[in-house]
């Protein structure tokens, strides 16, 4: 077991870090899974509307728009951990806790040195480009270059939702790899 | 031509239309190659206008955002007109086609 590097940990993003320190005491519901990346893809849906519907089983106003974009948003951060964790270290965790009208969304995966740092340079955008352009660019270069994954689906949330959105970046001693923990808060009416 | 497998229905059997229904989440966007591929034999069959109706697709995946952006990328190449047919309860669709509108100027949306 690698024991983590207290002082290298990389928080990213633009999410309130006051609503992450106690989380881990409060959680609504906490889920811990192993995906392989052809085998089980279906689970990344299943999971998500299966969190999509616990969370808005006790909302009455706008229901079925909270319950779909909440759904897509855990599905692409899903997808993301899919993509982005290492066939040995295919355990992802993910964590819904509820605040009044806000749900916060963590998701946590291993990843490699090189999934880490297209996230970091990902999540460096959120504040700094358009968005939209940057989707509409990656779009047109995945056709360019007939890449394998779109590599949208954050700027997706980013541009397309009322989300803060964060990530701590935690390395493995003695490894060359990290753990993601990865938020993302959605607010609703 | 129809391909319906359990989690959503593709339709292009009517001429100059296409409907997609229920979620589709694939893989990759290679992976939407095989089912939109009756979107594409449908736009070379077209003379006018080709329909997509959406608004029963709940949800699409950003590889499958990326590979309904190629279609459109695609009419814009043959000089063809695309109505995207869509649902204002959805909130996806919304907001990825005021994006993807600005990739083909005969790109109609038509939301309900």
């Amino acid at each position: 077991m690698s024991v983590i590097h207290s002082e290298e940990i990389l928080h990213l993003g633009n999410i309130d870090k006051e609503k992450l320190c106690p989380i881990k005491n409060k959680v609504a519901l906490s889920f811990k899974m192993i995906i392989n990346h052809s085998e089980d893809w279906e689970k990344c849906s299943m999971i998500s509307d299966f969190f999509s519907d616990y969370y808005t089983s006790t909302i009455v106003n706008k229901k079925k728009e909270i319950s779909l974009t909440l759904s897509t948003i855990i599905n692409e951060l899903i997808e993301n951990a899919v993509k982005h964790s290492t066939k040995e270290h295919n355990e992802i965790s993910i964590h819904l806790k509820k605040f009044d009208k806000e749900v916060l969304i963590i998701i946590e995966n291993i990843a490699t040195k090189e999934k880490v740092n297209n996230l970091i340079h990902t999540l460096n955008l959120i504040n700094s480009k358009d968005t939209e352009l940057l989707i509409l660019n990656r779009i047109k270069n995945n056709l360019l270059y007939h890449q394998e994954n779109s590599e949208i689906g954050l700027l997706n949330i980013i541009n397309y939702y009322t989300t803060n959105i964060g990530a701590k970046v935690i390395p493995l001693k003695n490894t060359k790899l990290s753990k993601i923990e990865f938020y993302v808060s959605l607010k609703h009416d | 031509m129809i391909i319906k497998t359990e989690d959503y229905i593709i339709d292009s059997s009517t001429i100059n239309k296409v409907i997609i229904s229920g979620s589709m989440r694939l893989p990759s966007p290679l992976s939407y190659d095989q089912p939109f591929s009756l979107i594409k034999k449908a736009l070379d069959d077209c003379i006018d206008t080709l329909n997509i109706d959406l608004q029963d697709l709940e949800y699409l995946n950003s590889s499958g955002i990326t590979s309904l952006a190629r279609i459109i990328i695609q009419a814009r190449k043959d000089d063809k007109t695309l109505k995207f047919i869509i649902s204002n309860d959805i909130p996806w669709q919304n907001k990825t086609f005021s994006s993807l509108k600005i990739l083909w100027d005969k790109l109609i949306i038509e939301a309900t």
